[in-house]
């Protein structure tokens, strides 16, 4: 600054006339530029808001993702002729199941539907109860448990489910995808003490990262 | 910024109005620009150099005797320690720390560490650390993997249930599933000791009893809602044994005893609770009419025994057809397999049905 003070006459001579002066063209100059600038800032951001809008809005109608550490808890009631009822259904702190295992010993498929019947969730789940006999090591004489392989309708089925705040029914159907049951998740919210701040607890969620969440997010 | 871009590019505009403002002292002539010069120079007020020395008062006074307000005030005594304020004991079989609050106050704190992280007990020392609750033992934790989760039953220390969590992870990566398969695995173990699943000895069924039985809906919930999982084991501290029994499974779980970590248990019962797999050991007895016999099993025989039986002639031209799959009357893939026998001397390695009709069957799903 001093170098230039020195070098330029134009400052030299300003300096040297009035103080008053200089003050006010100055504010002039700078109230101009940032005007200047401001108004050119404002049409770019504009732009962008106009141009952004859009593919917000169909990405938010086309991909809709789960809450994260949110699942609906859902405890079903099944009867021996496999005949479904609603026992329980609320949204809880958890984390919920990806249920894409295939199942070989019967399944139902489970759908988490939107407004316009758009799937944003599939997957199957066991509807029985199936038992292997009990593995014996170095057996001498008679075994201790049967042979046979057991399998039993599930008297309840516990699911946790990922929780869609746009979703709006579950839907079960048997393995012909004939529909079994409909389950209503309009009135199901977030419970009041829901909390996503789980850093640190080895799981790195969906709203976590290797920058923000390094414990739990880096690589393994 | 603006000074370092905009001002350089123009200068005659931007310099200009810029000097004046600092120039804090009035011109005292038409030549007086000279005299703006010495307001550059820093001013003595920025010299921060006596906030920079220490201030005597915070300097502690030596003494050799230490005055008894200050020890009591942050320590505590737990035995024959002295511990201090911050520190404590954790128990991890409930999860309650129990932290100095200085004045010899112990204070029971539940959940100390906050959600998902559990305190961990140190050897030696009184620091409290406090981990993740869920341990990632085997795969790199990605959402695309199918996740198993490994539950205590019965264990004090998180130590004792890591290792035998370990011993069933190196079992896991003793068989010829291969990286392709145990790729598409988590491993997870849950660190909570206070939880219990046992049931009871010869539960009643629909068709008779099981030797044991344990709460499926509780463990299958908690893998699910602890650590996101898709199915769970439960490895029990020989605390409930029944005679040789070494594992049970049903379809989507399976309850593990601790002794039989030593043999291909861990892998064997996940062999029915993930893949669906059929025993391949004696049972003694035929198959009733109907009985399914499985991806791993035959119920028709072949022209010799190391002719592949009719089912997987065409997709496992390599394999044979031998007597005995369970029942005595259906036929197995291989001479030995994992879900044949365990116990001494069983072998670690799945036969190609169960590999490939079973596992990637099962995971096909999973990345």
């Amino acid at each position: 600054m001093t170098f230039f003070a020195h070098r330029h006459p134009l400052m030299r001579v300003t300096l040297g006339d009035s103080s008053k002066r200089i003050s006010s063209l100055c504010l002039d100059l700078i109230l101009n530029f940032i005007m200047t600038k401001f108004r050119i800032i404002l049409i770019i951001l504009g732009a962008l808001v106009v141009l952004t809008l859009p593919v917000v809005y169909f990405l938010s109608q086309s991909r809709n993702i789960p809450v994260s550490h949110a699942a609906v808890r859902l405890i079903l009631g099944q009867t021996p002729d496999y005949r479904l009822s609603l026992r329980t259904l609320a949204v809880e702190n958890a984390y919920s199941s990806d249920y894409q295992l295939a199942i070989p010993t019967g399944h139902y498929n489970v759908k988490i539907m939107g407004e316009t019947g758009a799937v944003f969730f599939s997957g199957k789940i066991s509807k029985n109860l199936v038992r292997y006999p009990a593995d014996e090591i170095d057996v001498k004489g008679e075994r201790a448990t049967r042979p046979d392989l057991l399998v039993e309708p599930l008297g309840e089925i516990v699911l946790l489910l990922p929780y869609y705040p746009r979703a709006k029914k579950i839907v079960f159907f048997d393995e012909n995808n004939v529909e079994k049951m409909q389950v209503d998740l309009t009135k199901v919210t977030l419970p009041k003490d829901y909390s996503k701040k789980l850093c640190g607890n080895g799981i790195c969620d969906s709203n976590e990262n290797i920058l923000f969440c390094y414990q739990d997010c880096r690589p393994k | 910024m603006f000074a370092s871009s905009s001002f350089a590019s123009t200068p005659g505009r931007y310099w200009y109005c810029f000097q004046p403002t600092q120039t804090p002292t009035p011109p005292t002539g038409p030549t007086s620009t000279a005299t703006t010069i010495p307001t550059f120079s820093p001013t003595p007020s920025v010299t921060q150099i006596p906030t920079q020395t220490p201030i005597p008062t915070q300097t502690p006074i030596p003494s050799l005797t230490p005055t008894p307000t200050s020890s009591v005030i942050n320590t505590c005594t737990v035995g024959n320690n002295t511990i201090n304020k911050g520190e404590g004991l954790c128990n991890e079989k409930t999860n309650i720390v129990t932290v100095c609050e200085g004045n010899n106050q112990m204070v029971q704190k539940q959940n100390f560490c906050g959600t998902g992280q559990v305190c961990r007990s140190l050897a030696g020392s009184f620091q409290i650390r406090c981990d993740a609750a869920c341990q990632l033992k085997l795969g790199t934790g990605a959402q695309s993997k199918a996740d198993l989760v490994v539950l205590s039953e019965d264990y004090s220390t998180y130590n004792d249930f890591i290792s035998s969590v370990d011993k069933a992870v190196s079992a896991m990566n003793r068989t010829n599933l291969s990286p392709t398969r145990l790729g598409k695995i988590n491993i997870w173990a849950l660190l909570d000791l206070s939880q219990t699943y046992f049931q009871g000895f010869n539960c009643p069924t629909p068709q008779g009893s099981t030797v044991a039985c344990w709460d499926h809906n509780k463990a299958l919930s908690t893998a699910m809602s602890k650590c996101g999982g898709d199915t769970y084991s439960i490895i029990n501290n020989d605390t409930h044994r029944v005679g040789s029994v070494g594992g049970i499974a049903i379809w989507g779980g399976n309850y593990i005893y601790r002794f039989a970590l030593d043999f291909p248990t861990f892998p064997h019962e996940l062999g029915h609770s993930m893949a669906g797999l059929r025993d391949e050991y004696s049972f003694g007895v035929a198959a009733p009419p109907g009985t399914n016999a499985g991806v791993n099993c035959s119920d028709t025989g072949s022209q010799s025994q190391t002719f592949p039986c009719p089912k997987w002639a065409a997709k496992f031209p390599n394999v044979g057809c031998y007597l005995r799959c369970g029942y005595t009357n259906f036929y197995r893939p291989a001479v030995r397999s994992i879900m044949d026998r365990g116990g001494t001397g069983a072998v670690y390695d799945f036969n190609e049905p169960s590999l490939v009709d079973g596992w990637d069957e099962i995971l096909k799903f999973f990345q």
